[in-house]
């Protein structure tokens, strides 16, 4: 049976390999300096034999325009809209293709909805690597172009999203 | 020494800098150089690559289409989130 839960600090992610080496870097040695000690970003982490065998990590953002021109300034919100990003998603190399990746995602869209009740948000924004697209886009999360903000990540991520709204409609 | 540099910055960044440097009595290059300091201290701590931006910033024409978007959920959407 996999568990997914939120990694605490004395999780053991060293034995984790999902065959790319920056996020197996970020897992083992930064996602609990994000968590535990500058409160920037959280990972949740799925388990199975008490070994982590897939992580997601979120954290909350925003989406602003640049500059409002004059003809649609009415009809937008003139504020950040609050949204939750989903800036990395892994799962060991031996448990790939199984469904982990489907099960974290699925993990953070309810975690949209939560936010959506207690903080307010406006939709879950992906940062997807250039194989992943696809994966996202068959659960209706639309390319998007921005100005600023993207993740410093070599190759660079597609930026997609997807609406609490849509994922209300889903539950 | 200290050297002069130019920057464009965001417009609510510039407001909080201004707001806080009147209310504290600090000079603004003094606020911008400490800021700067701090922020490249962390990048030690924390590789950029690492890091994720406090927001994302689009064009106007992106903004109208995130907002306005289909919102119907797809079967496959369904699916995930019904399959407990």
């Amino acid at each position: 049976m996999i568990e997914i839960r939120l990694l605490q600090k004395e999780d053991d992610t060293s034995s984790f390999d999902c065959k790319e080496s920056n996020l197996n870097l970020f897992l083992k040695q930064y996602a609990k300096q994000n968590q535990f000690k500058h409160y920037i970003g959280t990972t949740y982490i799925a388990i199975f034999d008490n070994k982590v065998i897939g992580y997601v990590s979120v954290s909350s953002s925003s989406i602003r325009v640049d500059e409002l021109g004059e003809l649609i300034v009415k009809k937008l919100p003139q504020y950040p809209l609050p949204i939750l990003r989903l800036t990395r998603l892994a799962v060991d190399k031996n448990y790939q293709h199984k469904g982990i990746g489907k099960a974290l995602l699925k993990w953070v869209l309810k975690l949209t909805l939560k936010q959506k009740e207690q903080f307010g948000c406006f939709g879950l924004v992906v940062d997807a690597k250039p194989e992943s697209v696809m994966f996202y886009e068959q659960y209706g999360f639309e390319s998007f172009t921005i100005h600023a903000g993207a993740l410093d990540i070599r190759p660079y991520a597609q930026t997609m999203f997807l609406s609490t709204k849509t994922i209300e409609l889903g539950v | 020494m200290s050297v002069q540099i130019s920057a464009y910055i965001e417009d609510d960044i510039k407001q909080k800098m201004e707001v806080y440097s009147s209310s504290h009595g600090l000079k603004k290059g003094f606020l911008i150089q400490n800021a700067l300091d701090y922020y490249l201290n962390a990048l030690h701590e924390i590789p950029t690559s690492m890091m994720t931006p406090s927001h994302i910033s689009v064009d106007e024409k992106t903004f109208e289409a995130l907002v306005d978007g289909e919102t119907k959920a797809n079967v496959k959407l369904n699916n995930l989130l019904k399959d407990d």
